[in-house]
């Protein structure tokens, strides 16, 4: 495990095109921080969601938009910093994931966050100013 | 995406090869939906050449379970790796599929 704090960006387009460079950066800076493939996993899958979420609700699909990603590594943590200049969001107005709901309704609204709460240790937004979206996500690397 | 489609004895056997993201996902969902709304009930999707799923994916299968829930039938999914294995026991959906 490497003791040293690294940080690491990405700047894309609101495309899903990019959600696969997405994940290869992230892939990238988690293998480098030291993490195991599972964490690895987690984190990569977690980024996804939480930028699917951005281009889906924030740009509503529109590839005009930026995503900034940022990757910062400690020793006893890893931080992903997403933000986006697209719709104000307010994650008070997204009720709490409900699995059992998830799946009986069948449409899987909100299986997005859900996973990135399972995922995560942390997961929280901010609304910067009010077209600048900011959320971050944290795993404790126990 | 690249979708393989095999009819073999009664059941309708759908192969994607990739990753299944919210880029990808949609084409699945057309494949999918066709297929179902052409009458099969005994669909299987293949995950052998399937890397990656998010939650754009599994949005897809849940469509497609609904589907045939109105048929009395479960969707069967096949060959899933441990990764993919991961996201659908992290997500609480195995119970859903008749997963082989």
């Amino acid at each position: 495990m490497s003791t040293k704090i690294s940080n690491k960006e990405l700047k894309v387009s609101s495309k899903t095109e990019n959600l696969a460079a997405i994940r290869e950066f992230v892939r990238d800076a988690s293998a480098q921080a030291g993490l195991n493939s599972k964490n690895t996993d987690k984190i990569v899958l977690a980024v996804d969601e939480a930028c699917s979420n951005i281009i889906k609700h924030a740009y509503a699909y529109s590839a005009n938009g930026k995503l900034e990603i940022k990757v910062k590594s400690e020793k006893e943590k890893i931080s992903i910093t997403i933000v986006d200049h697209g719709s104000q969001f307010d994650p008070s107005l997204i009720p709490e994931p409900n699995l059992k709901q998830i799946q009986e309704e069948r449409r899987g609204g909100g299986l997005g966050m859900f996973l990135m709460k399972k995922l995560m240790d942390e997961v929280k937004y901010t609304n910067l100013t009010k077209n600048k979206n900011q959320v971050v996500l944290v795993k404790y690397l126990t | 995406m690249i979708i393989k489609e095999e009819k073999i004895d009664s059941s309708f056997v759908l192969s994607p090869v990739g990753r299944i993201d919210a880029n990808t996902a949609p084409e699945l969902e057309l494949k999918l939906m066709a297929v179902l709304d052409g009458g099969e009930t005994d669909v299987v999707v293949n995950f052998h050449m399937v890397d990656y799923i998010s939650s754009s994916g599994l949005r897809v299968l849940l469509m497609g379970a609904k589907k045939l829930d109105k048929a009395g039938k479960k969707m069967k999914l096949s060959n899933l790796k441990s990764q993919i294995m991961e996201v659908f026991n992290i997500a609480g959906f195995t119970a859903i599929f008749e997963i082989s």
